[in-house]
């Protein structure tokens, strides 16, 4: 009777425990992109936009860019037009006898972003190389 | 007798010179080795803990303007430093320029190219630092989990300075704060603080970075007379950091120019006024020699001057040659001119 009594016990608290795991799902969601842009010698500038709804509390934006040849500008915006990150890189080595790497990387994790269009802006100049850019949006 | 004293002085003046050499030899071996340590002081040395993804090469970038703070490419790192098994580097300052300038410090990945540039979160992988050629400087880290995130920097004070501004500027200071007013207040307070430690900073780089990011634009208008001061106060630098900051300022119109534009503004009045003389001048003249011709003569005239020929005068008139004829010399004579060309003439006056 007593095993019973205990078992009984130890499998409510567990459906108990799984059910506020389920609901703690259910009540957080997050939405995650990943682009990878190709830059073919490309000048061309590019603007990548990020959609944040009013319902969105963080942001994290990852931005990964490798250039084996020209120049690269990334500049990150909030909807209101403020710089909220930027870096270059540049590249002048790429001969079939030398080659040269240069690699950006840039993280921002921002609390409660403004909602609106945010913007990645890719401002390259003869640029050969690529960028991917992760972007994850958590609502709870 | 004489002679074991004279022996005893000889060796007494002997010693003497033996102590003298060995003083001699024992100063000179201070003073290198006092200039050695000098020299090894003048550096800028660390001990950072490194995890395993990072390769053990500490690169140095010379930053010339704060634009290109997030800057890379391989032409810009000056020099590199091996980071030993004990997790020291060391980079002699004396190749650096006499003024102070901004480094960049950076670690790159063992996966990743030397010229790689991480911004933000745990793996950040660079910092700034002030030096010239006599900068002493000492950076470590605290954990390996971390390189620079949480590094310490002593040495050289303006570098501490410069870290707080950096660490101010850089964190979200309003990321836990939910309301929009709250946010504009903490900035505006923000921008209010880095203004005044502009001001009151005596290191021309650290009060130019602080400036710098205080969004000084947006309030120029309103403290156009702390900016003026501002670059009175820093008039003698010369550094490419103000140059930059300089260019952003409106240029300023001073007496001079003023004066120029009040002295060409009367030329041209005067000019103008001079023209419009003469051309009245000769206008007036024109007209007086015209109303000098009788009605005939003035028909005639205008026909003379669309470029008729006497013949088509005449048949217009219904008169003969010759006193179309007349009537020219007649117009002649008045207008005090020989030909048809300067009838045009008298008539574009």
């Amino acid at each position: 009777m007593k095993k019973s009594i205990q078992l009984f016990l130890c499998l409510f608290l567990f459906s108990a425990l799984i059910q506020a795991q389920q609901r703690q799902l259910d009540s957080c969601n997050s939405t995650s992109t990943n682009r990878t842009i190709q830059f073919d010698g490309s000048s061309e500038q590019q603007a990548i936009i990020i959609d944040v709804s009013k319902d969105t509390n963080k942001m994290h934006v990852s931005i990964n860019s490798t250039v084996k040849s020209g120049y690269l500008t990334v500049e990150l915006y909030d909807p209101k037009g403020n710089k909220k990150g930027n870096f270059s890189i540049e590249s002048q080595v790429n001969t079939s006898e030398k080659k040269e790497q240069v690699c950006g990387q840039m993280q921002k994790h921002i609390e409660d972003p403004v909602n609106g269009k945010w913007t990645v802006l890719l401002v390259p100049n003869k640029v050969i190389g690529d960028v991917s850019i992760c972007t994850s949006l958590h609502n709870e | 007798m004489n002679k074991t004293k004279i022996y005893i002085n000889r060796i007494h003046i002997k010693s003497y010179k033996l102590l003298l050499f060995i003083l001699f030899v024992n100063s000179l071996n201070c003073f290198s080795q006092s200039k050695s340590k000098n020299e090894q002081s003048k550096s800028i040395n660390g001990k950072l803990q490194l995890d395993s993804i990072w390769e053990p090469v500490v690169y140095l970038s010379h930053i010339p303007t704060f634009k290109d703070m997030y800057k890379m490419s391989n032409e810009i790192i000056i020099a590199e430093a091996k980071v030993d098994s004990l997790g020291e580097f060391h980079f002699s300052t004396e190749s650096l320029p006499k003024a102070d300038h901004l480094y960049r410090l950076h670690i790159s990945k063992k996966t990743s190219p030397a010229a790689s540039l991480i911004i933000g979160g745990k793996e950040e992988n660079h910092i700034f630092l002030i030096a010239n050629k006599n900068s002493n400087i000492s950076i470590s880290n605290r954990t390996k989990d971390s390189l620079f995130y949480n590094y310490i920097i002593n040495g050289y004070q303006p570098n501490v300075d410069f870290k707080t501004i950096h660490g101010i500027i850089s964190n979200d200071n309003t990321g836990a704060v939910k309301s929009n007013l709250k946010k504009e207040f903490i900035n505006k307070t923000i921008y209010e603080e880095l203004r005044h430690i502009a001001d009151t900073s005596s290191h021309p780089i650290v009060s130019l970075y602080a400036l710098t990011n205080s969004k000084f634009e947006s309030t120029y208008l309103e403290n156009q007379k702390f900016y003026k001061n501002y670059l009175e106060k820093w008039k003698s630098e010369n550094s490419s950091y103000f140059n930059e900051l300089r260019s952003k300022f409106p240029k300023e119109e001073s007496t001079n120019s003023n004066l120029w534009i009040i002295v060409s503004a009367i030329f041209f009045f005067l000019l103008g006024y001079i023209i419009n003389y003469v051309i009245g001048s000769r206008r007036k003249k024109a007209n007086k020699q015209l109303k000098l011709l009788s009605i005939q003569e003035r028909k005639i005239y205008n026909l003379l001057v669309e470029g008729k020929s006497n013949k088509e005068i005449s048949e217009e008139f219904n008169i003969g040659v010759s006193t179309v004829k007349s009537h020219v010399s007649s117009i002649y004579n008045k207008l005090n001119i020989k030909s048809r060309k300067d009838i045009v003439s008298v008539n574009n006056m």
